[in-house]
Order: structure tokens, then sequence, then C-alpha cells
């Protein structure tokens, strides 16, 4: 069950592959898609293992990932 | 299920309309994220100052979401003692420099400003090289680095790399120097303690704090981000530790 999901801005990535290198989960993987700039991107490839760490964010140079949380629904906003 | 944001962009970067001018595997935007965590957790947005030197890392003050100012290549220093003598101690003056600015044309305002006891922070990324111009000879360069003006490396004859860090704190008025780097999810979250630290100490009025942060330069190393990343690790930490080298909580 993934306890996260990451979102990846493909505008802003600019092909390092640091997201890919530190993922412990293998979740994330460098595709042969390329963006307007000629450099590949990443895909989620593995959404279920997901843990919502944060690595991949903490170490994108360029912020192009955001992650969210799995969280139970408040009971305010669940009505 | 509800979604909740974990990580990502600081709630202080500003969203550009133009693509992020970093190269790929450039860590400037790494530092410059942090920088924007660091100063939103201390909750000083209203009142920080960037002074930002001239280099790569010159788009900070786009970049940043607080007042900034780009000011002329390696004053960075005097212009951040003047502010910081204007606008008073309530204010957080930050200078954001790189290794050419704050060490080569920059020497002299870096060291005085550390020597006068300035309350100000210098945030000082060390790529070892000039990234800007093309990757020339920089005073961080290790020996045996090939730069365009150093075709068959640098050697004895071209002297030997500056660890700033630890010099700037053999002065009497620094209260606090220290160096990262962003080669993992651990030295990331170091880098940003010393960079909070580092503001702490210019908001307790202790004195001039200064924090040198290595980055990658895989355009002008000529490698890959990842390879660039690993020779960090390999080559240069072992030439410039990372750590706290001085750490006061008052200048008798």
């Amino acid at each position: 069950m993934a306890k996260g999901v990451i979102e990846i801005k493909e505008n802003r990535c600019r092909g390092c592959g640091f997201c890919e290198m530190f993922c412990k989960k293998g979740c994330i993987e460098m595709s042969t898609r390329v963006s307007n700039l000629g450099l590949p991107l990443p895909d989620f490839i593995n959404p279920d293992d997901c843990s919502a760490c944060g690595m991949c964010a903490w170490m994108c140079p360029h912020t192009a990932i955001e992650i969210y949380e799995y969280v139970e629904a408040s009971p305010a906003t669940a009505l | 299920m509800e979604k909740k944001w974990i990580a990502g962009t600081p709630r202080l970067w500003r969203d550009i309309p133009v693509i992020i001018p970093f190269c790929p595997g450039c860590q400037h935007g790494t530092a410059v994220k942090a920088l924007c965590e660091v100063i939103d957790e201390l909750g000083m947005e209203k009142n920080s100052v960037l002074v930002v030197g001239i280099g790569c890392y010159t788009m900070a003050s786009i970049l940043v979401d607080v007042d900034s100012a780009m000011i002329a290549h390696g004053r960075a220093c005097d212009i951040a003692s003047a502010m910081k003598r204007i606008v008073g101690k309530d204010t957080m003056v930050i200078t954001w420099q790189g290794d050419g600015d704050a060490l080569a044309i920059g020497c002299e305002p870096t060291i005085h400003a550390a020597a006068r006891s300035e309350k100000i922070t210098t945030f000082m990324i060390n790529n070892g090289n000039y990234g800007t111009t093309g990757g020339q000879l920089a005073p961080t360069t290790p020996l045996g680095q090939v730069t365009t003006t150093t075709p068959f490396g640098r050697n004895q004859d071209q002297g030997y790399p500056i660890q700033a860090a630890e010099f700037i704190g053999s002065l009497k008025g620094v209260a606090y120097t220290a160096r990262g780097a962003f080669t993992s999810p651990a030295n990331y979250q170091k880098t940003k303690k010393y960079m909070k630290k580092a503001l702490e100490k210019q908001r307790d009025g202790v004195g001039y704090s200064f924090v040198e942060i290595l980055s990658t330069c895989p355009a002008n190393w000529h490698m890959s981000p990842l390879d660039s990343l690993k020779r960090v690790e390999e080559e240069v930490i072992p030439l410039f530790p990372l750590g706290e080298f001085k750490d006061v909580d008052k200048i008798e």
C-alpha cells in the first residue's frame, strides 16, 4: 500500500537523475521520453512502494518534485 | 484519504516564468532551496535581506522571495556590513556568494568583515572553479583538477586550494563556521542545520558566521551529474572535510 504519491513537474525537470539515484525503493526511473530541452524525464514507475520519505524532493536541485503523504481524512472535511 | 504536502518546492521559492537557470546536476538549486526552508523555519522572511554576488548563483536573488540586492562583484560583505549597520539588529543580512566571489575578487571584503565581527552571515558555494565564465582555475580548485586555465591539471606551481571555513574560523571576530555538502539526504539535512545555526548566531548578535557549501559543477567538470556527485564524495570531501569548525556563544 502506497503511503504517498509524488508529482513530477516536467517543465522544471532538467534530467539530472538524482531522484532515481536517491530513491531507496526504486520508485523513480529515468525514461526514454525527453523534455523540450532534450533532457531525459523521470517516470514514477512504482507508486505502490512509495513511502513518502521526501528524499527525492530534498535532492532535486530544480524543485521539480512535490511529495504528498496520504493521511486519514479529518472529520471536518469528511462531512 | 487526503493528500498532505510533505516536501518539494519551499514556500519562499518564487515561481518564475522562465526555466530555472541552473545546469542539469548543478546543486546551486538545492542550496537555494535549503536557504528558503531555513529562512521560513526561522520566520524571518519579512525581515531578511539577501545580498548576492556575481556568479551562477546570482539567480538566487530572483528565486528567493525575500528582499535582495545584486551588487558589484566580490563586494557582498562590504554592502552587507553597511546594510546591517543601517537597518539594525532586527533584520538579517545574508550574503550569498561563490568561491570566486568570496575568495578571489572578494577576499579582502570577506576577511575584513570577519575580522570586524560584522553581524552578518555569508553562505559561500564552492564548486572548485569559475562556473559562470567557463570553468577557470579558482582559489578552491583541488590539485590535479583540469580547468580551462590549467589544461594539464592544477599542480604545485599554481598553488594550493584555500580551505575557507577553517581559515576564516581562525579569526577572532567569527562566531560560527561550518562546511556542508549535498551529496546525500543526510548531508542535506546536516547542511540545513549548519545554515540555520549560522543565521541564529546573527540573530543573537554574536558575530560573523560563515558556511561553505560544496556543490557539483557537471558542465565545467565535463562529467555526468551522477559522476560529479561521486567526485564530490570521493575527491572533494577528503580535501574539504565537512563539519563545524568554530561555534562560540560569545566573543570575549
